[in-house]
C-alpha cells in the first residue's frame, strides 16, 4: 500500500503502518503520530451489507462538490478497487492532502 | 473538488496512470491478482478528520461520506475519541447486527520511519 501511494504522488514523509491493537497502549505506541487517516480492512459479510443497506436507506445519493465540501469522497464503480478507494480517501483528506506533489496522478483525482 | 461524485468516478476509471499503478501494485506480492469481475472478500473503509475537526467515515460503496462525530483540534484519527467514534462504533454496529467475530486489520497513514 505504501509503495502504491508514493507512486501516486503522496510524499514519502508518509507511509502506511499496521496497527496491531486498539486497546493495548504499548502496541498503539508503535504508530507514529499524528495519524492522517485510518484504513479499516475486513472481509465483506452479510452483516456489513445489512448494516450498510439499513443505514443508507434513509440517505440521499451524495451530490456534493466544490470548495465547500468538507471531505472528498469517491463512489466506487471499479470492481475490486476498494483498496484503491481506501487509499485515495486516505491521501486526499485530512493531514495527508497537503503532502501530495504537484505533478502526479493523485492530484488529478484530488 | 469541482467534479460531482459521478464525474469523479468516471475520471478515476479513465485515468490510465491510476489504473496501471494499481495493476502493478496488485501484481506484486504472493497472491495472484483477481480480475475486476471476480468476487473478492476484502473491503476498505477510511476514517479521516476534516479541517472542521469532524470525523468522517469514507466508504466508496455507501451513498456518500458519513459524519461520525466531532473531534478536538488536538485529536488525530488514532486518538481515543476518534477510535470510539470511528472504528469502535463501526465494529459495534457489526456486532449488533449479528456479525460476531469480524476479522479486521487496521492501517494507519502516518509519518514514515525514515
Amino acid at each position: 500500500m505504501t509503495s502504491l501511494v508514493h507512486k501516486l504522488g503522496l510524499s514519502s514523509t508518509l507511509a502506511f503502518h499496521d496497527v496491531y491493537s486498539l486497546d493495548d497502549p504499548s502496541l498503539l505506541a508503535f504508530v507514529p503520530r499524528p495519524v492522517a487517516a485510518l484504513l479499516l480492512v475486513f472481509p465483506v459479510s452479510k452483516t456489513y451489507e445489512t448494516t450498510r443497506e439499513a443505514e443508507d436507506s434513509s440517505l440521499k445519493d451524495y451530490a456534493g462538490s466544490g470548495a465547500e465540501e468538507e471531505v472528498l469522497w469517491f463512489r466506487q464503480t471499479i470492481g475490486n478497487a476498494c483498496g484503491m478507494m481506501g487509499l485515495l480517501h486516505s491521501a486526499c483528506n485530512g493531514g495527508a492532502k497537503e503532502q501530495i506533489g504537484n505533478d502526479p496522478p493523485a492530484t488529478m483525482a484530488c | 473538488m469541482p467534479l460531482e461524485p459521478e464525474a469523479r468516478s468516471r475520471l478515476l476509471e479513465n485515468t490510465p496512470t491510476i489504473a496501471s499503478a494499481h495493476e502493478a501494485a496488485a501484481a506484486q506480492g504472493d497472491t495472484a491478482a483477481l480480475s475486476a469481475t471476480a468476487s473478492v472478500d476484502l473491503h476498505f473503509v477510511a476514517f479521516v478528520k476534516s479541517a472542521q475537526n469532524n470525523l468522517w467515515e469514507l466508504d466508496g460503496r455507501r451513498k456518500g461520506p458519513l459524519k461520525r462525530g466531532q473531534l478536538t483540534e488536538e485529536d488525530d484519527v488514532l486518538s481515543d475519541k476518534a477510535v470510539q467514534l470511528g472504528v469502535k462504533a463501526f465494529l459495534k454496529r457489526e456486532e449488533e447486527a449479528g456479525g460476531g467475530d469480524l476479522r479486521f486489520s487496521l492501517l494507519a497513514l502516518a509519518p514514515s520511519f525514515d
